[in-house]
């Protein structure tokens, strides 16, 4: 971008004066201060972008996977919806799953007792094996909710926690949903797309592993437990 | 849109870039607002291109030096100005009146720097009778030394575009400084 020659510097100041021109036209921002107001709602939407920023780049991350995972799962019911057969409800341990033509809503409840459904993560629980090689990527540690992400060189995998109260919607288009019990836990499982994911209930809380391994690793990392303090 | 934000925020990696977006937020929310409010006489509106503004300054933080200077200020009122006339002709394509594209930007001060004897004052003085998404353009090019991909993601351009608009703003600038004897 030459074509000004060595007129470039000259072209430079003359900009850097009609830059002067457009502020020397406007009132200082003290005075704008006194006389202009913003409504509640963009002094809310510009607080949130603030304490977003504030964030690392990993909470950053990890809240924009989430955010896309959402999209992707309320896309798949939207447009699964009106395609939707009348719910089938199997009743399972502690969770109950609509099954429709083509997605599955796994609803955790209604609690069987409260004191074992807490509102809230007191209990952080952890995977006590972890597969060699893999070492933790991401980790967003939330009041109702907990995501932990894994990864080696070739595949990764996530450890969500969450309270009861979430009922999650899986895609269960031309997939298995696999129901089997292991160690008194009910697990449901399936596959799709390459991702495995292994959903379970324990002491009150949903836990979910998925991630590019295979079945028989899911299970072995999520069958032992261990409380974090 | 709060997806894209959360992207343009992980792009964010350094602290110091951080609370350089709070300082320009503080620094000059008013004035940018003043700006939106001047084009489009809404202040809904005129909130939204603010906050649109700030979005695309996200991606161009490691571009401004120091949030306290004249220099920032003027980058961000283009940026909003160009928002609100971007938002503004949207509104109006399908009517009425003018549309800021189109619009010669014309001011007493433009006729001032022009008699002055100074060449510098005097190219000023014709950047000023442009159209401003020329101006606009121009400035981030060679006053902020924007390269084509950043200017398209601040006016949310394609960067063919961009070429575009630089190069019709260079042939306008030429051809209105030509007619006043001034050779670039």
């Amino acid at each position: 971008m030459t074509s000004f020659g060595l007129q470039d510097e000259a072209l430079k100041k003359a900009l850097a004066l009609y830059c002067d021109t457009l502020l020397s036209d406007l009132p200082d921002e003290n005075r704008l201060e006194e006389r202009q107001f913003f409504s509640s709602g963009f002094e809310e939407k510009m607080q949130k972008l603030i304490q977003k920023a504030k964030l690392t780049p990993r909470q950053l991350h990890l809240q924009l996977m989430r955010r896309i995972a959402m999209i992707v799962l309320l896309f798949t019911l939207g447009t699964t919806a009106l395609m939707s057969v009348e719910a089938i409800r199997i009743p399972i341990l502690h969770f109950l799953t609509e099954v429709h033509e083509t997605f599955t809503r796994i609803v955790f409840g209604p609690k069987v007792n409260d004191d074992a459904s807490p509102d809230k993560i007191e209990v952080l629980y952890l995977p006590a094996f972890i597969p060699e090689g893999f070492v933790l990527d991401f980790e967003e540690i939330d009041s109702n909710f907990t995501l932990l992400a894994y990864s080696n060189h070739e595949d990764y995998f996530e450890w969500a926690q969450y309270t009861s109260d979430v009922s999650p919607h899986i895609n269960t288009e031309g997939i298995m949903l696999e129901e089997f019990t292991l160690h008194k836990i009910t697990y449901l499982y399936y596959s799709n797309k390459g991702m495995q994911n292994l959903i379970f209930e324990y002491q009150g809380y949903v836990f979910v592993c998925s991630g590019t391994l295979e079945k028989d690793l899911l299970i072995q990392i999520s069958e032992g437990l261990e409380k974090k303090n | 849109m709060d997806s894209f934000l959360l992207y343009c925020l992980s792009t964010i990696s350094d602290d110091a870039e951080k609370s350089k977006f709070e300082r320009l937020y503080y620094a000059y929310r008013h004035t940018m607002l003043y700006v939106a409010n001047n084009v489009l006489r809404d202040q809904s509106l005129a909130e939204d291109a603010v906050q649109e503004a700030f979005l695309r300054i996200i991606g161009q933080l490691d571009k401004i030096n120091e949030a306290d200077c004249h220099k920032t200020k003027g980058f961000l009122v283009i940026i909003v100005k160009n928002i609100s006339i971007n938002m503004y002709n949207k509104r109006k394509k399908q009517g009425e009146v003018f549309l800021f594209d189109d619009m010669q930007v014309t001011t007493p001060y433009a006729t001032s720097l022009a008699e002055d004897e100074d060449g510098v004052r005097r190219i000023a003085a014709m950047i000023q009778t442009l159209p401003e998404i020329y101006a606009h353009i121009l400035s981030l090019r060679y006053l902020y030394d924007l390269g084509d991909k950043d200017c398209a993601q601040l006016l949310k351009l394609s960067p063919a575009t961009v070429r575009k608009r630089l190069e019709r703003g260079r042939k306008l600038l030429k051809e209105q400084l030509e007619k006043e004897g001034v050779s670039l």
